[in-house]
């Protein structure tokens, strides 16, 4: 009687066009109570509470908690914002799992073995902050205050919980700095190149677009509610096309996909403006009117060939040209760049190919095409330098310099560097809403100099994570929905609100009660910086005179009223032909990237160029992008999540065979800077001598018990401008293990 | 038995990225053991003219009109309600297993805690209030609904035929819609 699912298996053929879903009939009126069970309805009963996702997620969620008698029982999109509707993510919908899991550290620790040996002594908070203040305060009496570094990212994005907080501390401390670039930057250097910004249209006109262009992006794992109004443009007959060299969702669901070789995207952009320029696609009314450098580029253009660009990209040119094709005889189009494509060496270069190749095509300017990277238009509004008290570091200026990308340097036992040069040793890194051994680049080597008996190790966290189980002192965090914040999102303009949703758990304390706490027992509270509420830190974030901000008239009672508030409103995005670049105009001649030392036009670089022989001869380029299922090192331990997998290696089917690898097995990958150990899944989602990994797994979580993790086998090389992480410009060998 | 109208799952399959989201809230809502899942999203990998492609099929209870688990539990713990909702009764379960080895959809299986039958309610008690099942609250590509199926069945695109899934004697009330071919 069971019917094999696969019997089904079949084609897909064409089907006719209707409406869209939303005119069902429930038709449940004579539903009676029968079969229900009633009582699962009571956890959504009880006070709502709004509170933003401050996962490193460009959706930024605006969330509805249930709470009853102080605990949380129910996440819920906050359906009244476009961008949420009902639902978050597959994440979010476990929040109350991951705020009451079972394994949250709810005490300061003390280490009471080896480094590493997993040895801990339970001390009370005065103990904590007595030995924590003494040891700096010792060190900074030796080595310096600038031996103290501060690392963290994206644990908790919001405005006090990654700076508002923390910052003030190391300010008053007059601590090194920590350039937070693991993100975004080299792509930032590439587009402003173009336009003068990164910054693009909303998302929510993307309803209106012919053809939606997502390039080295997958939407599934980092921006699934922008899905949705994909969608809807596609009810209404819009094209989408797909670049990305794995095959996403969105790459399946493409009406063309096109699968280059990894970080070959100059080149494919390059041989798209070919075929536009060549076929008359080219828009020359909008490239006279918005643009210098056309003639340079024509010129550029044409010395690149169909055959130099097929051999490089191995996208086949009959499919590429009938990308180019739909793409430019769209009226509309928009692009949204992904974050991990321009994590390469060639970031930069790769991201201004691809927004000239838009300007090609005359896509800026009018509702329903431009190009979308990163729309921190709400964040860059705020006045950081206040809300972080910048003006109380004694020598703000000069202090030493670490990228968090290179921490693994910066730390080395024998020989620290930081881009580059040698610097004056660190002594103490405090790690909070961050774990630097599982998501930076060379994990063995971020374990070597946390292992250093010299280095003084503190974790703020609520997980006993890669990096807490290296530390001298472990201090409970709260998680975010443990204090009042607010947060911005990166994609649609919004800036929300994020309510206290209970009373911090056990003996945690949050990312501004400790440093206030330890700056008071190291005598810093003479800085009335560091005596203040919550409320006067997002006052003085909020005190901005940026025209953004000022002409919305935005204020602090705004925001805490509505809940959340769209901070920046320029419709069309750039309709007035006023770009940010020198000339004000695009510019396909860049003086900006001749002066990095780049062609001005197109730079044709490959990471290969840069990789040392060694690393460059192994056959596989490995990529490690984002999962659904986690943002980037959360979720690991949060039940309904934890069991979706996370440590496989995607290979292609081919290069299984070649290897005797089938699906399933075990695999080793490895390269000069160690091996990681994975499930394999054979699929031709991947192309011939491409792998791919998830990014920031656990070592210590490892399900084949070898501590191995992705990161084990990524580089610390910085991009070519902006001084981003490099991540994908990896390459390993595989075997069966 | 009367059945005076249908409600069942509508699934735009070719909007479905496999996220897992309504697995998940599923989970949450129903309050399940971690390892048991009402719904389940596989993954097909499928021939097109210029290569594979990925489809997702997100799935639970058919809520069949002929349901293969109620025709075969000697406990008689399934019943049909008069929307159509197949519902199970756990209390009267005895945990025999037949009618997780009689569902042609591995709709049921048995739970490990309890030993127990349990299977997707469409969250009645969510519908008898006016709202959706969990599942399609909590997709965020809003690609799951529910709906009266007779009238759904009615739009030129729907069909009880998509990848993975198909009609069977069982009569299954799940329409695939496909708006774009
Ligand atoms: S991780 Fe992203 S999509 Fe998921 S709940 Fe948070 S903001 Fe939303
Ligand atoms: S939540 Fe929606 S998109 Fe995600 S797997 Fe389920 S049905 Fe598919
Ligand atoms: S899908 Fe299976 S469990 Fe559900 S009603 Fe049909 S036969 Fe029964």
């Amino acid at each position: 009687m069971k019917i094999n699912r696969r019997t089904f298996l079949q084609g897909v053929g064409a089907s006719s066009v209707v409406g869209s879903l939303s005119g069902l009939v429930p038709g449940i009126a004579t539903a009676t109570e029968r079969g229900g069970a009633p009582d699962k309805m009571l956890k959504r009963e009880g006070k709502i509470v709004y509170h933003t996702c401050q996962r490193n997620c460009a959706d930024r969620c605006l969330l509805k908690f249930t709470v009853q008698n102080g605990r949380m029982t129910y996440v819920e999109g906050a359906s009244e914002m476009k961008k949420m509707g009902t639902s978050p993510c597959v994440k979010g919908h476990a929040y109350v799992q991951y705020t009451y899991a079972a394994d949250r550290i709810l005490h300061p620790m003390e280490r009471a073995g080896a480094k590493g040996e997993g040895k801990w002594r339970r001390i009370s908070w005065d103990e904590a902050y007595e030995k924590i203040s003494s040891r700096l305060q010792q060190i900074i009496k030796e080595h310096g205050a600038d031996s103290i570094l501060p690392y963290s990212y994206s644990g908790h994005e919001g405005v006090i919980g990654k700076y508002g907080g923390p910052s003030r501390f190391f300010n008053a401390v007059g601590s090194r700095k920590l350039d937070r670039k693991v993100c975004v930057f080299a792509a930032y250097e590439g587009l402003k190149s173009v336009t003068g910004t990164y910054q693009g249209p909303d998302p929510y006109d993307n309803i209106y677009t012919n053809c939606y262009i997502s390039w080295g992006q997958n939407e599934t794992a980092t921006n699934v509610h922008g899905i949705k109004f994909i969608n809807q443009a596609r009810d209404k007959g819009a094209k989408l096309l797909v670049v990305n060299p794995i095959r996403t969702p969105i790459a399946s669901q493409a009406d063309i996909w096109l699968q280059p070789k990894p970080s070959t995207d100059t080149h494919l952009a390059t041989g798209i403006m070919k075929y536009l320029i060549e076929n008359d696609l080219a828009d020359t009314k909008f490239i006279e009117a918005n643009t210098i450098g056309y003639q340079d580029l024509l010129k550029r253009v044409d010395e690149m060939s169909y055959d130099e660009i097929e051999k490089v990209t191995g996208v086949p040119r009959e499919k590429m040209f009938k990308f180019a094709k739909v793409y430019g005889e769209s009226e509309l189009s928009v692009i949204r760049l992904g974050y991990g494509m321009q994590r390469n060496y060639n970031g930069a270069r790769m991201s201004r190919a691809i927004a000239m190749m838009h300007a090609v095509a005359g896509q800026y300017g009018k509702i329903g095409n431009g190009f979308v990277y990163d729309n921190t238009q709400a964040d860059d509004s705020l006045n950081y330098s206040k809300g972080r008290a910048d003006h109380i570091h004694p020598n703000g200026d000069t202090v030493g310099h670490v990228n968090m990308t290179e921490i693994a340097k910066a730390i080395h036992p024998t020989n620290p560097t930081a881009y580059g040069k040698p610097i004056k040793p660190i002594k103490a890194v405090i790690n909070y809403n961050g774990n630097f051994v599982s998501v930076a680049p060379d994990s063995n080597a971020c374990r070597l100099g946390a292992m250093r008996d010299d280095l003084f190790l503190v974790v703020h966290d609520f997980l006993m994570t890669d990096t807490a189980e290296l530390a001298d002192i472990i201090v409970p965090s709260t998680t975010q929905f443990e204090f009042p914040d607010m947060g911005t999102d990166y994609n649609c303009y919004h800036m929300q609100t994020s309510e206290k949703v209970i009373e911090p758990l056990g003996e945690s304390k949050d990312n501004w009660i400790f440093f206030k706490e330890l700056a008071a027992h190291m005598g810093l509270d003479h800085h009335p910086e560091m005596r203040v509420d919550y409320e006067q830190i997002l006052r003085d974030f909020l005190d901005t005179e940026e025209p953004a901000f000022r002409h919305n008239n935005i204020t602090y009672e705004q925001i805490i009223k509505e809940k959340f508030v769209t901070v920046y409103d320029q419709r069309p995005y750039f309709g007035d032909g006023k770009y940010k670049t020198p000339s004000g105009k695009i510019e396909f001649y860049s003086e900006m990237m001749k002066e990095a030392g780049y062609h001005p036009v197109i730079d044709f670089g490959l990471p290969e160029d840069e990789m040392i022989p060694e690393e460059k001869s192994l056959p596989f380029r490995m990529l490690s992008p984002a999962i659904p299922q986690r943002a980037n090192s959360s979720f690991y331990n949060v039940k309904y999540i934890r069991n979706f997998p996370a440590y496989f290696a995607k290979i292609n089917t081919e290069d299984a065979k070649a290897l005797g690898i089938s699906n399933n097995d075990r695999v080793r990958l490895s390269n000069q800077r160690g091996e990681a150990f994975f499930v394999a899944q054979v699929s031709s989602q991947v192309g011939r001598g491409t792998v791919m990994a998830p990014k920031n797994n656990w070592r210590r979580m490892d399900p084949q018990g070898k501590a191995s993790c992705t990161n084990n086998l990524t580089t610390d090389k910085l991009t070519d401008m902006g001084g981003c992480s490099a991540y994908h410009s990896t390459n390993v060998a595989i075997e069966k293990a | 038995m009367s059945i005076n109208q249908k409600v069942g799952f509508v699934f735009r399959q070719e909007n479905c990225v496999g996220c897992g989201a309504c697995t998940v809230a599923c989970q949450i809502h129903n309050e399940l053991p971690e390892n048991h899942r009402f719904r389940k999203v596989d993954r097909y990998e499928v021939q097109r003219e210029d290569g594979a492609v990925d489809v997702w099929l997100s799935h639970s209870c058919m809520h069949c009109e002929n349901p293969a688990c109620l025709m075969v539990c000697p406990a008689k713990a399934y019943h049909v309600r008069d929307d159509g909702i197949v519902v199970l009764d756990r209390e009267k379960c005895t945990g025999c297993g037949l009618c997780a080895s009689a569902c042609p959809y591995s709709a049921v299986s048995i739970r490990e805690d309890d030993g127990k039958a349990d299977k997707c309610n469409m969250c009645v008690e969510l519908l008898d209030r006016g709202m959706k099942p969990a599942c399609v609250t909590g997709c965020p590509v809003q690609c799951i609904d529910t709906g009266n199926i007779d009238e759904v069945l009615k739009r030129p695109s729907a069909s009880k035929e998509g990848i993975g899934y198909g009609d069977c004697i069982t009569k299954p009330n799940m329409v695939i819609i496909k708006e774009r071919a």
